[in-house]
């Protein structure tokens, strides 16, 4: 296809180097936007990644115990919004991210969160967290029945066994219904691949089978 | 002591189903829309199974299970608690809390009965509950892992807010807690903590689509240009 524009004046062709230089301006600053947002995200994690292995090697030993009840030292009254929570990996998927209190956006920019309302890792009870499907959570796509994920925290470290993959509405908020077995849910948009608010939500739910480095 | 036990339910909604067990063990099914404290443990909202431990030694150990009763969550030394009247339905006292925090479960008293259990913390947990009541709170060596066995034989103090360990009978007053009404809110299950489930696509893909179309249509108004020029 042969594109013919005519100029008949200076003036048209100052618009067209205007509005050249306009979007070459915004694509940058969008751009330049993204790489922020991934490098802050980066530097957060990287940051909290190294505080929270510092916190675990110098915790009292009494914090983590083999028991399903919650320790004296709760993490329902240390964590306050927006605080460190802990680390969530699946080691097959080399899926290993930070997780604070909370899924304010702020929150979910940086590192996965704890919904709030659901119990913490150290209660019996489902754990909810939240991660961007465009960040953190990304991998999660491959997940699959039988995958361990464990949530290391100042009170323990309890391992999970992926029972189920789903894909629900957002109003489908029963997969956070308080359940009488300790279990986690992640929850994470769907599709993967959708610019835009996803209509849909992808949710991984694991059973308690036990809790690493308890001895 | 006690003076200012707060009072029921504020803020924690909690639903007593009729009661299904027998006068033996009290039991009991709760449902509580919002976290509570016990002693050793933080219970998520939810429905629990209260009822005494099958102890003729010490008819004061509470146990709290699941609603299923196939998991326990612990074992809690209580004392008796005495009431003037005897309360219809099941009551629940809390010990006044910051709003951000879990209720604390002071005592529980069954329906019909003037004895309750309050309950014993364990000590760093008592300590700073009394700091935070103003308060002396109940404590022990305990933990919500023993055995009713283990805690027949528990000895019971009070810890002031100034750290001072002083005699049960000291620290309670002679009056008993003042009768609290009882509202049995209408059924409801334990509601889920939020309306929808979180918003978790981050508005990144859609502003780098945004980055990635203003930079080719940059391109391609700067080739017409100097293509027509």
């Amino acid at each position: 296809m042969k594109v013919t524009v005519h100029w008949s004046s200076s003036r048209k062709h100052r618009i067209f180097r205007y509005a050249h230089i306009t979007f070459a301006i915004l694509g940058c600053v969008a751009l330049g936007a993204c790489a922020f947002a991934y490098f802050n995200a980066g530097v957060f994690q990287a940051y909290e990644r190294w505080h929270f292995e510092k916190a675990l090697l110098a915790r009292p030993r009494g914090l983590a115990g083999p028991s399903p009840v919650a320790p004296v030292q709760s993490l329902r009254l240390a964590v306050k919004e927006g605080v460190l929570l802990g680390r969530i990996e699946v080691p097959r998927l080399a899926l290993s991210v930070m997780v604070t209190e909370g899924i304010k956006p702020r929150n979910l920019r940086l590192a996965a969160g704890h919904i709030p309302g659901t119990a913490f890792p150290d209660e019996p009870g489902n754990v909810g967290i939240a991660g961007h499907r465009d960040m953190f959570f990304r991998r999660l796509r491959e997940i699959r029945q039988g995958d361990i994920i464990t949530f290391t925290t100042l009170a323990g470290s309890p391992e999970y066994s992926v029972e189920w993959t789903r894909v629900v509405k957002p109003k489908d908020i029963d997969v956070l219904d308080v359940s009488s077995q300790p279990v986690l849910t992640l929850v994470t948009c769907y599709p993967f691949y959708y610019v835009g608010p996803a209509p849909e939500r992808f949710i991984v739910r694991a059973r308690l089978i036990g809790r690493a480095g308890s001895s | 002591m006690f003076k200012k036990l707060a009072v029921l339910l504020t803020g924690v909604l909690v639903l007593s189903l009729p009661t299904f067990g027998d006068e033996w063990n009290k039991k009991t099914l709760l449902t509580f829309s919002q976290p509570v404290e016990i002693p050793g443990v933080i219970l998520p909202a939810g429905q629990y199974v209260f009822k005494l431990a099958d102890s003729n030694a010490n008819r004061h150990i509470v146990q709290v299970f699941n609603a299923d009763q196939d998991q326990i969550f612990a074992t809690i030394l209580a004392i008796p608690h005495y009431r003037m009247q005897p309360a219809d339905k099941t009551l629940i006292l809390f010990d006044e809390r910051r709003a951000d925090q879990p209720q604390a479960i002071h005592a529980w008293f069954y329906p019909g009965a003037l004895y309750g259990q309050e309950f014993v913390y364990p000590r760093s947990r008592a300590l700073e509950l009394a700091r935070e009541t103003h308060q002396p709170v109940l404590t022990g060596d305990v933990t919500p892992t023993e055995t009713p066995t283990e805690l027949e034989k528990t000895p019971v103090v009070a810890v002031t807010p100034e750290n001072k360990e002083v005699e049960v009978a000291e620290a309670i007053e002679t009056a008993p807690a003042a009768p609290t009404q009882w509202t049995v809110p209408a059924p409801a299950v334990a509601p889920a903590p939020e309306k929808e489930l979180p918003e978790t696509a981050s508005p990144l893909p859609f502003i780098a689509l945004l980055g990635v179309s203003s930079l080719g249509l940059a391109w391609l108004l700067k080739t017409i240009r100097s293509h027509n020029s």
